[in-house]
């Protein structure tokens, strides 16, 4: 069965106000897909070979 | 440089306040690359040193300079941004950064390369650190996200230290160890003009004021103070003696370079969440209960790699489980200061309690080295560090999280903040 909607009663600043946490989830996906992306590239980082030569001095100069 | 007091009130949501959200970013940006660049060091120990003739000795003696200068220097630019502001104390540490950077490409002796890389980048590193863009976040956010923010910005801290390293190595491969140099110093000094969103003094109010010396004073007389400077020693403590001792560790159960280059980098990306998740619950729950679970946690780790065998697997879960529990003291222990001292010299008392990180750090790294060449093992240092999370823990619950009542001048009795 189709649902029709109906139209919208609420005032413009109200569907705006309804609109906003939209944004802010699109932004925040967003920003968390962009996080796991640039934190996985930089693991990576720490496979490569001048890494695995080099982790123990980065450690040993308390890099973290 | 125009002054501001800037003190959000309106909750809302942390992404639609644009002020909140553009000071995170900056702040976060810039404890981003301070952070990151300071843990490439090591990287330039095998280029650096062969080519100017120095041994592993002469890089950790700069280091420990480093280290010095930065608990130290961290109260000095905390007086600084709480006195004449934020925004100058944070481009003066920028520029100290940024020359730090350009002067340690330059050194040809030890000297130089101590007053550098040990002198110059520990001052820079102090005023662009947690201890000054911390309280430059509380003081800007909504009170109901502060904690969040301030978890943010360490998670930032704990994202350059992660992302930096991998990637200084990439421009010592590229553009050999003099050009990833100056390609950092320039990078760092690029973030200056940012420096404009983070500018302002805590707010003064109408009437008696307290003086610095006075909050200093009161600060020191209450136990709550020495509980917070002596629990982040012993994280100070914690993650120095680690990291340093890490890797003859691993030599000595017989593990490979490679899981070497995994656990490492596990620490970094765990420490990430650790450091966010803790500023998120220091929001909902009580920070003093979290920071002594942070400690107690940290005792289960070291447990389960004293006692498992030692194999990758082993290590790797020891490595993600001390990530989550490692710089999520920050947010916890800077977000007491300013639910208990207030925000007027919040970043002052930030780096006093900061010092305490270093000296911890300094100590963790000289014992560990002391005891295993006495008993040939660093089997008691880790037993002492076990038992410094529990004391660390125990210490964290006295802590009153109340608001002090701060004492003014000329009055009898503190006044109720």
């Amino acid at each position: 069965m189709t649902q029709h909607s109906k139209p919208s009663q609420q005032s413009e600043p109200m569907q705006q106000a309804q609109l906003k946490p939209r944004v802010s989830t699109w932004l925040r996906v967003t920003l968390g897909v962009m996080l796991v992306a640039v934190l996985a590239v930089g693991f990576m980082g720490y496979l490569t070979p001048a890494m695995r030569v080099s982790w123990e001095a980065v450690a040993s100069m308390c890099g973290f | 440089m125009t002054q501001t007091n800037s003190t959000a009130t309106d909750p809302g949501k942390l992404l639609d306040n644009p002020l909140a959200f553009r000071t995170i970013l900056m702040g976060t940006f810039i404890v981003l690359l301070a952070m990151g660049i300071r843990a490439t060091i090591g990287l330039f120990i095998q280029p650096m040193g062969l080519e100017r003739g120095w041994g592993r000795e002469v890089f950790s003696l700069a280091f420990a300079v480093q280290n010095l200068v930065w608990g130290f220097g961290a109260i000095g630019a905390g007086m600084m941004a709480d006195r004449l502001g934020s925004g100058r104390t944070i481009a003066i540490s920028i520029v100290l950064y940024a020359l730090g950077l350009v002067g340690t490409r330059l050194a040809s002796t030890e000297m130089e390369f101590y007053l550098t890389a040990g002198v110059l980048i520990g001052l820079g590193q102090a005023g662009t650190t947690f201890a000054v863009i911390l309280p430059v976040i509380a003081r800007t956010v909504p009170l109901a996200h502060r904690s969040t923010a301030m978890g943010i910005a360490s998670a930032g801290g704990s994202l350059g230290q992660f992302l930096v390293v991998p990637a200084g190595q990439l421009l010592i491969d590229t553009l050999d160890w003099t050009g990833a140099y100056w390609v950092m110093s320039a990078v760092f000094a690029a973030t200056l003009p940012l420096v404009w969103f983070l500018r302002g003094k805590p707010a003064v109010g109408s009437g008696p004021q307290q003086s610095m010396l006075s909050a200093i004073a009161q600060a020191l007389r209450h136990p709550t103070f020495h509980f917070l400077f002596w629990g982040y020693f012993v994280c100070g403590f914690h993650t120095a003696f680690i990291t340093l001792h890490l890797p003859s560790f691993v030599v000595d159960k017989g593990l490979n370079a490679g899981t070497g280059a995994i656990a490492i980098g596990l620490i970094g990306l765990f420490n990430v969440f650790g450091s966010f998740t803790a500023g998120k619950l220091g929001g909902i729950y009580s920070k003093k209960n979290l920071l002594a679970g942070i400690y107690a946690m940290r005792s289960v780790g070291l447990v389960w790699i004293l006692l498992m065998p030692t194999t990758p697997l082993v290590l790797y879960v020891f490595a993600a489980w001390m990530g989550i529990f490692w710089l999520g003291t920050v947010p916890l222990t800077q977000g007491l200061i300013a639910q208990i001292y207030g925000l007027r010299f919040a970043a002052t008392l930030s780096g006093m309690v900061f010092l305490g990180h270093q000296l911890g750090s300094f100590i963790g790294v000289w014992l560990g080295g002391r005891v295993q060449s006495v008993t040939g093992s660093y089997d008691l240092v880790w037993w002492m560090a076990i038992a410094l999370s529990l004391v660390a823990a125990a210490l964290c619950l006295p802590v009153r999280e109340k608001p002090i009542a701060i004492k003014l001048p000329g009055m009898t009795s503190p006044q109720a903040t």
